[in-house]
C-alpha cells in the first residue's frame, strides 16, 4: 500500500512539476507582444538613402573638427582639398565641389559620399560609396557594402558590386563583375562603357492579373500551339519542365513546378516563374518579371523588362548574365550574381546552355541537421525497439504467471479430486515388481528380507554405541506411504510397521525410538506424501517431528504457527518410470512453512570430490523447484542449520533425502540443527566426528526411509563414517 | 462480445495510426521549419505595373476598432491609384456606419458598403462587396487589425505569379498581456504561422488561407459562384475550391498584421465551435473532390486531407479515449504489445493533433521568444480544452447536414482598448 501511495504521489509530482514551472514562468513574465515594424517599407536604395538622411542632418552642424556624429562618432575627411589618401583610410571621405578621384592602391574603410562624380581607379577595396552624379568603379574594385550613383553607376571588369548597387539612372556592369542586388531604371550586362545601347522600344502589354486563355502541363511552346505569326496568347501553367522554341511569342505567364527554357529569340509578354532553373537564349526578351527558386542562366542579348517600367529577376540561386543583356529594374540573387564569367568580351562566343539540371539544396551542406536527424532517429528506433522488448518480456512473464494461475485454479489435485491426495480408493492401474501404478500416483513396494534387516540393525546399532556419552540418541524410521492405506492395497506390500517395530527392538536402551509409523497413520487422510514422488512432503516430515519433540520433550510449536507457501504444479521422480503414463496430468504441490520471526538461514557443504568442495549460503526453506532442491537444498554432503535457541543445544541428523523436510521443523529447538547426508556425505569417519565435536552435539538423530534399510550404499557409507578413525 | 471487442480494438489501433500520422506531419513541419531550405516568397519583387487592388473589411458593430484598420490602410505605400478600401457595415447598430460616412466624406479612396438587410455574416457580405469592388485581386481584413505600411504590397506581389489563388499573411496578436488565455492563443499563433503555414509553403503542400490578412483573385471567386453563406468557415472553402480548381495558395511570412485575440474562454470555445462546425462542413462537401481532384499533386492531395480532417480528429480522439478505458477495464488491453508499442509511444508522443508542441517551440525559436516554450506544458489544458469545443462543432457540422438547416453567422466578441493599441504600435 505504502509503494503505491509513494507510486501515485511520485506521478503527480511528476506530472504536475511541468506546469507549476510554467504557472510560475507565466506569473513572473507577463509576456512581450511580437515586434512588427508597422512603418517599414522596402526601397531597394535603403542604404544610400539612409546614410546621406542622417549624414545631411548631422553635416549641417558640423564644427569642422574633424569629427562627425552619425550613428557613432566617426573621423571625416573634406576631399576637396586632399590631394592623396593614406593608403589604408579610415574616416568617412565627404568630396563636396571636386570630382573623387583618389590615388591607386587606396583602400577605404569607411563609406565615401560624392556630391560630384567619382571614378575609381586602381581603388582595392571600399566599403561603400555614393555620388549624386556618375560613378566609375575601375577594374577590380571590391566594394563591401553598398554603391550607389543618382547618374550612371559603371562597373569595369571584375568588380565586386557587394551587397547592393542601385542608380537612379543606369548601372553598367563589366565582365566577371559579382553582385548581390542591382537596382536601376536600366541594368546593362557586359558593354563596354563607350558602346553603342540596343535599341531600346517600350510595349504597352496590358495583360490581365487573371490568365483566361490557359494551357496546363504542357513541355514545350512548338510552332503547333502557336498562330502563323509564331505568337501563343495565354498563360502557361505546368508541373514539368517546359521549353518556348525558337522565335516564337508567348503573350502570357508562364509558371513552372520545374524549369523553364527560352530557346533563340522568343518572347514572353508577361512574367516567368518557376521553382528550378530558368534559361534564357539567346536574343530572348521577356517583358514581365522573372522569378525562380533556382537559379537564372541568360545568354547573351538578353532583355528583361521594359524602358520606364520596373521589373524584377529574383533567383534564390545563381544569376549569370552575359554579353549584351539588360533588365528594367532590379536584380537579386541569394547565392551571387555575376556577369560574363571568364569573360573575354571581344572574343567571347555564344555559349551553349546545358540542359536544365534540377537545383540542388542547401541541405546537405550543412551536415549536422542530417546527424541530429539521424540520432533522433536512432534514439526514437532504440527507445521503441528497447520498450518493445521490454513489453514483450513482461507481457511473457504475465502469461506464464496466468498459465500457471489457470493450472492451479483448473487443475483437481488426483483423479478424486481431493488437493491432498486423500487416501487410496481407485484400483490399481499397473502393478509391476517394484511399483503399484495409479493414474495419479505410483506407490513403492516393500519387500521384507531378513538379511538385510539384520544388517541394517547391526550397523545402526554399532552407530549408536560409537556415539559418546551424554550424547541423547533418537532413531526415525520411515514407511513407505503403502503402509498407511487400506488393508486392500497391503497386498501389494509386506509388513513395513512390523519391519521397523524388528529394527527398533534389536536397538540398545538408551537409543529413543520414534514411532514415525503411527503418528503419520494418524493423519493418513492429509496430505502426507506426494502422490508422483515417494517422499514425504512438508506436512508429513511435521507429523514426524511432532512425534520426535515428543520423544525428546520438547514442546513443539503449533503447524498453526508457520506461515504456509506453495508452489504448484510439482512432478515429481515417479514421472520418470516408463510405466507412469498418466502421471503429468495430476502434479503435486509444495508446500513450505515460515515462522516469522524464526532464522532461515543455512551453510551448505557440498563435496562433490575429495577435495572439492562448494559451500554456499542458502535460506532453510530453498525456493527451488527441482526435486529433492525443493526443501533445503540439492544433493549435499552436509550442511549447517542455524536454529533460534540460543543454548548449547545441537541436533544432528543423519539421514537421507527425508531428512532435508525434517529438519526445518527442528530449528527453533536448537542452536544448530547439522544434517550429514547418509547418501552424499563424502567425508569420511574424521571429519564427521570433527563435526561431531565442533558442533558440541548434544542430541543424534539417526533417521531413514524403510526402502532403504537394505540399501548396501547406505549401510556401507554409516559403516564407514562410525568407524574408528 | 467477442465481436464488439473486436470493433474497439480495431479502432482504438486506427486512431492511434491516425495520430501517428499527424505526429510525423507535425515533426516534418517543424524540421523543415529549422533545417530545410525555406520557400522564397515574392516580397522581393520590385514591379511598377501592380495590380488595382479592393480592400475588403467586413464590419458589425465595430465602431471600437475600425479606424484602426482604417489609419492603417490610409498610410500604406501602396500607389493611391491603384488601390479602394471598401469596408462592409453589416447591420451594424452602433454607430459603426456614421464613422465609416465620415471617413467617406475625406477619403475618397474610402467606398463603404452598407448593409442593413439581407442575409447577414461575413461571406453574404463578400459577396455583395465584391459586386462593387473594381480591383482584380481582394484583399481582405478583419476590422481588428491593424495591417502594417508594406503590407498591401507585400499580399499583392503573389499574384504576379499566375498560378496564385489566393495568397495569406501572417497574423500576430496584440493583447497577448492580457491574461494567460491570451499568452497561450499566442503560442498557438505563432505555431499555426510561423512553423505550420510556413512549412507548408516550403513543401508545396496546402498552405491555408485564413480569411483575413490575405487576398484573392476576384474572377476565380466570382466565376465560381461567390462564397456560400451557408458555409461559416469560407477560408476554409476557399482554400479547397482553389486547389480542387489548379490554383495555389501561398503564405507571406513576412506580411505580418496584428490582431486581437479573444479574452475570455467563453468567447474563445465559442470561436473554436464555430471554426470546427465551418471547417468540417468543408470536410464533408470537399473529401472526396480533393482525393479525386486532377490538379492536386499526391503531396497536396494527402497534407490536404489531413487538413481537411483536422477539426474531426479531436473528437474521434476524445471516442478513442473512452475506447480505451473500456478495453482497460475489460482486460482487452493487450494491443499493448510487440511492435504495436512503436505507435504508442509515437502517438503519446505527439499528444493529439490539435497542439503540437514541437512545432510550437519551433515557432517560438525562429521568432526569437524562446523564454515562452516554458509556457508549453499549459497548453495541455487547451487542449483538452479544444477537445471539448471541436467536438461539439463536429456535431453541429453533422447536424447541419442532416438536417439542411440554416447557419447562422456569430462575430467574435471585440475586447479591444487603447492599451493594446498602444503596445501594438510600439
Amino acid at each position: 500500500m505504502t509503494i503505491i501511495i509513494i507510486a501515485i504521489t511520485a506521478f503527480v509530482i511528476m506530472l504536475l512539476f511541468p506546469i507549476l514551472f510554467s504557472l510560475f514562468f507565466l506569473r513572473k513574465s507577463s509576456g512581450k507582444v511580437l515586434e512588427i515594424e508597422q512603418t517599414k517599407i522596402r526601397d531597394p536604395r535603403y542604404f544610400v538613402k539612409s546614410f546621406t538622411g542622417l549624414f545631411d542632418e548631422k553635416w549641417a552642424d558640423y564644427d569642422g573638427s574633424g569629427k562627425i556624429l552619425l550613428s557613432r562618432e566617426e573621423n571625416i575627411l573634406e576631399a576637396d582639398g586632399l590631394k592623396e589618401y593614406p593608403s589604408v583610410c579610415q574616416s568617412i571621405i565627404y568630396a563636396i565641389n571636386l570630382d573623387f578621384r583618389p590615388q591607386a592602391g587606396t583602400r577605404f574603410e569607411k563609406e565615401v559620399y560624392a556630391r560630384q562624380n567619382a571614378y575609381l581607379s586602381g581603388v582595392e577595396t571600399i566599403r561603400a560609396i555614393c555620388s549624386k552624379k556618375n560613378l566609375v568603379l575601375g577594374n577590380g574594385t571590391k566594394v563591401l557594402r553598398w554603391v550607389d550613383a543618382e547618374g550612371t553607376l559603371t562597373a569595369s571588369d571584375d568588380c565586386d558590386l557587394g551587397i547592393s548597387a542601385t542608380s537612379t539612372t543606369k548601372i553598367i556592369v563589366g565582365g566577371n563583375c559579382r553582385f548581390r542586388r542591382l537596382y536601376a531604371p536600366t541594368i546593362l550586362f557586359g558593354q563596354g562603357t563607350g558602346e553603342v545601347l540596343l535599341d531600346e522600344c517600350s510595349h504597352n502589354l496590358n495583360l490581365k492579373s487573371t490568365p483566361l486563355d490557359e494551357l496546363r502541363n504542357i513541355k514545350y511552346v512548338t510552332n503547333d500551339l502557336a498562330d502563323d505569326a509564331g505568337v501563343l496568347a495565354g498563360t502557361i501553367i505546368t508541373i514539368y519542365d517546359i521549353t518556348v522554341l525558337n522565335r516564337l511569342t508567348v503573350k502570357g505567364h508562364i509558371r513552372s513546378h520545374k524549369s523553364i527554357r527560352l530557346c533563340d529569340n522568343a518572347v514572353i509578354y508577361g512574367n516567368l516563374f518557376a521553382e528550378e532553373d530558368i534559361y534564357l537564349g539567346q536574343n530572348t526578351r521577356v517583358y514581365g518579371s522573372v522569378f525562380t527558386q533556382g537559379s537564372l542562366y541568360a545568354e547573351s542579348d538578353v532583355t528583361i523588362g521594359q524602358p520606364g517600367k520596373t521589373k524584377s529577376v529574383i533567383a534564390r540561386g545563381k544569376v549569370i548574365f552575359n554579353k549584351n543583356c539588360r533588365v528594367y529594374g532590379y536584380v537579386s540573387s541569394e547565392a551571387g550574381g555575376e556577369c560574363c564569367p571568364d569573360y573575354n568580351l571581344s572574343k567571347m562566343e555564344p555559349i551553349a546552355l546545358s540542359r536544365p539540371r534540377p537545383h540542388k539544396g542547401l541541405l546537405l551542406k550543412k551536415i549536422w541537421p542530417a546527424v541530429i536527424s539521424i540520432a533522433m532517429l536512432f534514439a526514437i528506433i532504440t527507445t521503441s525497439i528497447s520498450t518493445t522488448a521490454i513489453l514483450k518480456r513482461i507481457h511473457e512473464k504475465e502469461r506464464l504467471l496466468e498459465v500457471e494461475k489457470a493450472i492451479a485454479k483448473e487443475f483437481t489435485y488426483g483423479v478424486d479430486g481431493k488437493p491432498d491426495g486423500g487416501q487410496l480408493e481407485t484400483i490399481p492401474t499397473l502393478v509391476t515388481k517394484e511399483h503399484v501404478y495409479f493414474e495419479d500416483r505410483v506407490l513403492e513396494r516393500f519387500y521384507y528380507d531378513p538379511n538385510g534387516i539384520w544388517q541394517a540393525s547391526e550397523i545402526l546399532r554399532g552407530a549408536m554405541d560409537s556415539l559418546p556419552e551424554g550424547v541423547n540418541k533418537y532413531l526415525m524410521l520411515i514407511p513407505t506411504r503403502i503402509s498407511l492405506e487400506d488393508d486392500r492395497y497391503q497386498m501389494y506390500s509386506d509388513d513395513v510397521i512390523g519391519a521397523i517395530a524388528e529394527i527398533y527392538a534389536t536397538m540398545p536402551s538408551e537409543v529413543i525410538t520414534i514411532d514415525t509409523a503411527n503418528a503419520l497413520f494418524e493423519h493418513k487422510s492429509e496430505y502426507l506424501f506426494f502422490r508422483t514422488d515417494h517422499v514425504w512432503t512438508a506436512l508429513g516430515a511435521y507429523y514426524a517431528a511432532e512425534e520426535f519433540c515428543k520423544s525428546a520433550g520438547i514442546g513443539m510449536k503449533d503447524i498453526s504457527e508457520y506461515q504456509e507457501n506453495r508452489f504448484e504444479h510439482y512432478i515429481g521422480t515417479m514421472n520418470a518410470l516408463p510405466e507412469a503414463r498418466t502421471l503429468s496430468k495430476y502434479p503435486d504441490y509444495v508446500s513450505y512453512y515460515i515462522r516469522e520471526g524464526a532464522a532461515n538461514q543455512q551453510t551448505i557443504t557440498a563435496r562433490r570430490t575429495k577435495d572439492d568442495y562448494l559451500i554456499y549460503n542458502t535460506p532453510t526453506v530453498a525456493l527451488s523447484r527441482q526435486g529433492y532442491d525443493i526443501f533445503i537444498g540439492s544433493y549435499f554432503s552436509h550442511s549447517i542449520l542455524y536454529g533460534d535457541l540460543k543454548k548449547d543445544k545441537t541436533l544432528m541428523i543423519l539421514g537421507d533425502e527425508y531428512s532435508k523436510a525434517l529438519a526445518p521443523w527442528l530449528t527453533p529447538y536448537y542452536e544448530n540443527v547439522i544434517l550429514v547426508d547418509s547418501k552424499f556425505f563424502y567425508g569420511g569417519s574424521m571429519e564427521f566426528w570433527q563435526l561431531f565435536s565442533q558442533y558440541k552435539i548434544t542430541d543424534f538423530v539417526v533417521m531413514e526411509y524403510v526402502q532403504n534399510l537394505g540399501n548396501s550404499l547406505i549401510n556401507t557409507r554409516i559403516k564407514g563414517i562410525f568407524s574408528k578413525p | 462480445m467477442a465481436l464488439v471487442i473486436t470493433v474497439f480494438k480495431v479502432y482504438f489501433v486506427l486512431i492511434v495510426i491516425l495520430m501517428l500520422v499527424y505526429a510525423v506531419r507535425h515533426f516534418i513541419f517543424s524540421y523543415n521549419r529549422i533545417f530545410g531550405q525555406q520557400r522564397m516568397y515574392y516580397n522581393d519583387i520590385y514591379d511598377s505595373e501592380l495590380p488595382f487592388v479592393s480592400v475588403l473589411i467586413p464590419m458589425h458593430n465595430e465602431e471600437k476598432v475600425l479606424q484602426n484598420v482604417l489609419d492603417s490602410l490610409l498610410v500604406c505605400n501602396y500607389e493611391k491609384d491603384r488601390f479602394e478600401i471598401i469596408p462592409i457595415n453589416d447591420n451594424s447598430s452602433d454607430a459603426t456606419a456614421k464613422m465609416l460616412d465620415e471617413y467617406k466624406v475625406r477619403y475618397p479612396i474610402i467606398r463603404p458598403l452598407h448593409r442593413n438587410s439581407g442575409e447577414r455574416g461575413k461571406p453574404a457580405s463578400l459577396n455583395d462587396a465584391m459586386q462593387l469592388a473594381k480591383g482584380e485581386i481582394i484583399v481582405v481584413f478583419d476590422a481588428d487589425y491593424r495591417p502594417g505600411k508594406d503590407l498591401l504590397r507585400q499580399l499583392a506581389l503573389a499574384f504576379a505569379d499566375p498560378e496564385v489563388g489566393a495568397v495569406m499573411g501572417r497574423v500576430v496578436p496584440y493583447n497577448i498581456t492580457k491574461n494567460w488565455l491570451t499568452r497561450l492563443l499566442n503560442l498557438e499563433r505563432s505555431g499555426g504561422y510561423q512553423a505550420d503555414q510556413q512549412a507548408r509553403y516550403n513543401l508545396k503542400t496546402v498552405p491555408q488561407y485564413g480569411g483575413t490578412v490575405g487576398g484573392f483573385r476576384k474572377n476565380i471567386i466570382l466565376e465560381t459562384g461567390g462564397f456560400n453563406p451557408r458555409v461559416l468557415a469560407e477560408d476554409t472553402e476557399l482554400t479547397y475550391r482553389l486547389y480542387t480548381k489548379g490554383w495555389k495558395v501561398v503564405y507571406a511570412n513576412a506580411a505580418e498584421c496584428y490582431e486581437e485575440v479573444p479574452e475570455t474562454w467563453d468567447a474563445r470555445a465559442k470561436q473554436v465551435r464555430r471554426w470546427s462546425r465551418g471547417h468540417n462542413s468543408v470536410m464533408f462537401r470537399y473529401f472526396l473532390p480533393v482525393i479525386f481532384s486532377k490538379h492536386m499533386t499526391p503531396r497536396e492531395k494527402l497534407d490536404g486531407t489531413l487538413l481537411l480532417i483536422v477539426y474531426a480528429v479531436p473528437f474521434l480522439f476524445a471516442l478513442a479515449l473512452i475506447d480505451s478505458i473500456i478495453l482497460f477495464f475489460l482486460g482487452e488491453m493487450n494491443v499493448f504489445v510487440g511492435w504495436w508499442a512503436l505507435l504508442f509511444l509515437g502517438a503519446y508522443n505527439s499528444y493529439g493533433n490539435f497542439a503540437p508542441f514541437y512545432e510550437i517551440a519551433t515557432a517560438l525559436m525562429v521568432d526569437g521568444v524562446k523564454k515562452d516554450v516554458l509556457l508549453l506544458p499549459l497548453i495541455t489544458f487547451n487542449f483538452y480544452f479544444y477537445l471539448w469545443n471541436i467536438s461539439l462543432g463536429l456535431l453541429d457540422a453533422v447536424g447541419d447536414l442532416v438536417t439542411r438547416r440554416v447557419v447562422e453567422w456569430a462575430k467574435t466578441e471585440r475586447f479591444d482598448d487603447s492599451k493594446n493599441a498602444e503596445v501594438a504600435q510600439q
